[in-house]
């Protein structure tokens, strides 16, 4: 499997998973009314749209460079809001963190609209800073659930875990082919590779969780 | 000690429900009161137009100058202010007042004649004074004195209360229970406005922190699952509010509310809500909280509770 199919059916995979969560978010809100299935869906929503600005730009080289701007601070946002709903579970604070979360989608909607008239990444340092940040949140939500596993064996904690493992392994792979630049092609397979089962993963935390 | 002026809300409807709604309006109440005997003319007034009674007195302990403890009556408000103030504060009234005092619990309706004299039951009757009930509430806490009057030599009674209600027909079986519990949640907000005053042995140890408020006096608090999300799949079935009137309830609690707004509120009888208020305990969607922001264990009042 060549690179470029591989990168599509991660994009592919992570829209269809995503945009199934963040609709099956819409169905039970109302029925749980849980800020955090709230914040999920949101996040899972901004993931959609960063795995459609993904594959617009795999496919059509002349957005690539600008849609990464919204695809690495978009995913970043995204991860962390998921981890920061896990880290405290007051009414308040979560209801703090949904009203931020709404802000931060819309200035990301804006990011992304506005992508044509920003300049490509000054370098791989940012990249290799923000490919860091979802790397840092997607192992925190990681260790979240880890945690949760020990107290609690359940099979959505472990699936949850396994998934958000696999994402950072993913996203690490993603920064290592910008330090190897000899093994770049093999970086980026394993962790789009890596990412695809953490996609999998966590739909199956869902269905069967 | 009359009753002037009729107070506003009078309503018809089961006692608890007036329990419910008198309980909701002292809670707005107190925060403006600034003595106990406040307190007991605005409870007076209250019960006594609300549950149809014809008198109410408030009977509570002091300290006679020889320590002895004795009985007096603080507060007493009539339907009818030309009711004779001698028929109502005799000796006779006395030794009914420390009877129900010594029953330490509330007592059924029964007629007048079967409490007083012959001649002080015909009086009593020709007001519509016809039947008696009464109550009785403790706390271990000290009732200040009336008015700005020093702490004696002796020292301030532990607080009690007997109450004695008369009526003009024979009181619902539910109004006594229900007025009962009105009477507890008033002396817990009393100590929490300070109106009564505490112990040395109570300040010591903190008893107040301890103490279990009356369920309706309670604020509910929402919380996300101690589970959900984490161990717990909030898209399975078993994480859904399912039952209407439990997400009605989850819907209205906003964290400030009383036990007892929620209740008016979401115009649920008190066994919906107590059902819907088990159901979120049960998925630990909400806590209870007391006036100190103190989370409360739930399984005090639900014992079946496996939260």
């Amino acid at each position: 499997m060549n690179n470029l199919l591989l990168s599509n059916t991660l994009d592919a995979t992570t829209i269809l998973v995503c945009l199934f969560i963040t609709a099956r978010v819409c169905f039970v809100y109302p029925k749980v009314l849980s800020l955090r299935i709230l914040v999920l869906g949101l996040a899972l929503g901004t993931i959609t749209l960063t795995a459609i600005a993904d594959l617009v730009s795999t496919n059509v080289a002349s957005a690539a460079a600008h849609l990464e701007w919204f695809l690495y601070i978009g995913q970043m946002a995204a991860f962390l809001y998921i981890l920061l709903s896990l880290v405290n579970d007051s009414e308040a604070y979560l209801h703090r963190l949904v009203r931020s979360q709404v802000l931060v989608a819309i200035l990301l909607v804006c990011l992304l609209l506005f992508s044509f008239t920003l300049p490509p990444f000054p370098g791989n340092i940012i990249r290799e800073i923000l490919g860091m940040a979802r790397f840092v949140a997607c192992i925190g939500i990681g260790f979240y659930y880890i945690f949760g596993l020990m107290k609690r064996q359940t099979r959505f904690s472990l699936l949850m875990a396994v998934s958000f493992l696999a994402l950072a392994i993913g996203y690490q792979m993603d920064v290592q082919q910008y330090f190897v630049p000899l093994y770049t092609e093999l970086f980026d397979s394993a962790g789009d590779i890596s990412r695809l089962l953490g996609f999998l993963a966590l739909l199956g935390a869902i269905l069967v969780g | 000690m009359s009753l002037h002026e009729s107070d506003n809300n009078s309503f018809t409807g089961d006692p608890v429900q007036k329990q419910v709604m008198i309980v909701t309006q002292l809670m707005k109440a107190v925060p403006t009161m600034h003595s106990i005997d406040e307190l007991f003319q605005w409870l007076a007034y209250t019960i006594i137009e609300h549950f149809d009674l014809q008198l109410i007195q408030f009977w509570t302990p002091f300290i006679l100058m020889n320590g002895i403890p004795s009985t007096h009556l603080r507060t007493m408000v009539a339907r009818n202010p030309l009711l004779p103030e001698q028929l109502v504060y005799d000796s006779s009234m006395i030794v009914a007042a420390r009877h129900f005092a010594q029953e330490q619990r509330a007592i059924s309706s029964q007629v007048v004649d079967a409490l007083f004299p012959p001649n002080q039951t015909a009086a009593l009757k020709h007001y519509g004074l016809k039947f008696c009930t009464g109550g009785f509430i403790s706390s271990d806490v000290l009732l200040p004195l009336p008015g700005n009057q020093s702490v004696p030599a002796k020292g301030l009674a532990p607080f009690s209360l007997a109450a004695l209600l008369f009526l003009s027909q024979r009181a619902h079986r539910d109004m006594m229970p229900s007025i009962t519990i009105i009477l507890k949640e008033a002396v817990e907000l009393a100590i929490n406005r300070s109106l009564l005053l505490p112990t040395l042995a109570t300040e010591a140890s903190s008893q107040a922190d301890h103490q279990l408020p009356p369920l309706t006096a309670l604020v509910l608090r929402r919380k996300e699952g101690d589970h959900l999300m984490l161990s717990d799949n909030p898209f399975a079935r078993t994480s859904f509010i399912l039952d209407k009137q439990s997400l009605r309830l989850y819907a209205a609690i906003d964290g400030k509310k009383s036990v007892a707004r929620l209740c008016q509120s979401t115009a649920m009888d008190i066994k919906s809500f107590s059902a819907a208020l088990h159901t979120l305990l049960k998925l630990g969607r909400v806590e209870m909280i007391n006036t100190r922001g103190r989370v409360i264990d739930a399984t005090v009042f639900f014992p079946e509770n496996d939260s």
